[in-house]
């Protein structure tokens, strides 16, 4: 063989061996891909790296994809808030991202929070951004207004400003998203309680009814 | 020359190449579903996430199916080095190292019937595509002897 054939046979041998790691590989996770469930369950539990309070091991868990600039999910806030304040020994409440494209500071909205959360301050923010909703939501600087949240919480802004934009927190909104999507959501908020979709309630007692039927069933 | 006083036929040689392909294939998917954490879809045997997770999948800190990888691709090295050099040493190489990949899948066999209990095709596939590796080998044993 002279030396160009034999360059040809290894370089050939080698694509073929790195094709079959490749497609091995691209088989192996491909099978991931499911699709999104239409039976009204949680496509992904609740989870280690979830934004998650109250209960350690509650006997009710709601789980709420919300956006931070929509206007239902601000009117819907305080009445979540209020029912989880009064079940918080036996329930767990955990906040997922589902910005919605229309809203056009609901993404820097929730990466503003994920860096918060980076401090320890996650709900802190939340809450800013939920009752100043509309100081914010049609802004043209809304990610100075977020600066300014963060600086009064108390917050190191060295690193909030990294984390704001990290990729990091980018990927963590990203997988919310990507799950809510698995769970065939199609507005916000939408809750889940015990990891089976709800009709979103009308009113506080409605919720609280649904909580307290919940906790009463176990 | 040594290559005109014997003579591996060139299909033997292509068997074990694409055999070990095979084998190396059906390792890196098993690989990469460890790495991504995907349950293994299990068919004609049941137990395939029960194999691959027992304490079993793993030597020197190391998963089977990467060892397995590294084999496959060793296999199929050599006989395509033969190929390219008729290199002797190279050719008493095969027949070792297809005997040392039989033991190893025997031995893995057995782990699974008698330690975990259940099969995982894959590594079933691997195990029949060694032992055929393993009877090429002995072939061109006898090819060296002749």
């Amino acid at each position: 063989m002279d030396t160009q054939e034999r360059i040809v046979i290894w370089a050939s041998a080698a694509l073929v061996v790195i094709t079959a790691a490749f497609g091995a590989y691209q088989v192996a996770t491909g099978t991931k891909t499911e699709l999104p469930r239409k039976d009204g369950t949680l496509s992904t539990p609740v989870e280690q790296g979830d934004w998650t309070k109250g209960a350690p091991t509650p006997k009710v868990t709601l789980v709420e994809y919300s956006d931070f600039q929509c206007p239902a999910c601000g009117a819907y806030y305080p009445m979540v808030e209020e029912v989880f304040t009064e079940h918080k020994d036996v329930m767990s409440f955990t906040y997922r991202h589902f910005p919605l494209p229309q809203h056009k500071n609901a993404l820097s909205a929730s990466y503003a929070s994920e860096a918060a959360g980076n401090q320890g301050k996650f709900w802190e923010m939340g809450d800013m951004l939920f009752r100043n909703q509309s100081e914010w939501s049609e802004s043209t600087t809304a990610v100075a207004i977020f600066e300014s949240y963060a600086q009064e919480l108390g917050l190191d802004m060295a690193k909030y400003k990294v984390d704001v934009k990290s990729d990091a927190t980018k990927a963590r909104v990203e997988k919310n998203k990507k799950s809510g999507e698995m769970s065939a959501i199609d507005h916000t908020p939408t809750f889940f309680l015990n990891g089976k979709v709800i009709k979103n309630p009308e009113s506080k007692e409605e919720l609280n009814t649904l909580i307290e039927n919940a906790i009463a069933n176990l | 020359m040594q290559s005109q006083t014997f003579n591996i036929p060139s299909w033997l040689l292509w068997a074990i190449i694409i055999l070990s392909l095979i084998g190396f294939t059906d390792a890196a998917f098993l690989l990469a579903k460890r790495i991504s954490g995907t349950p293994i879809p299990c068919f004609i045997t049941s137990g395939c996430d029960t194999v691959s997770k027992s304490p079993y999948s793993v030597m020197f800190g190391v998963p089977l199916s990467a060892w397995g990888m590294l084999f496959y691709l060793g296999i199929g090295f050599l006989a395509l080095l033969y190929m390219d050099t008729k290199n002797l040493i190279v050719a008493k190489l095969l027949p070792l190292a297809t005997t040392l990949g039989f033991l190893s899948s025997a031995y893995f066999i057995y782990i699974q019937k008698f330690k975990i209990g259940s099969f995982c095709i894959y590594c079933i596939l691997s195990a029949i595509v060694s032992t055929v590796l393993f009877a090429l080998g002995v072939m061109v044993y006898k090819k060296l002897k002749e």
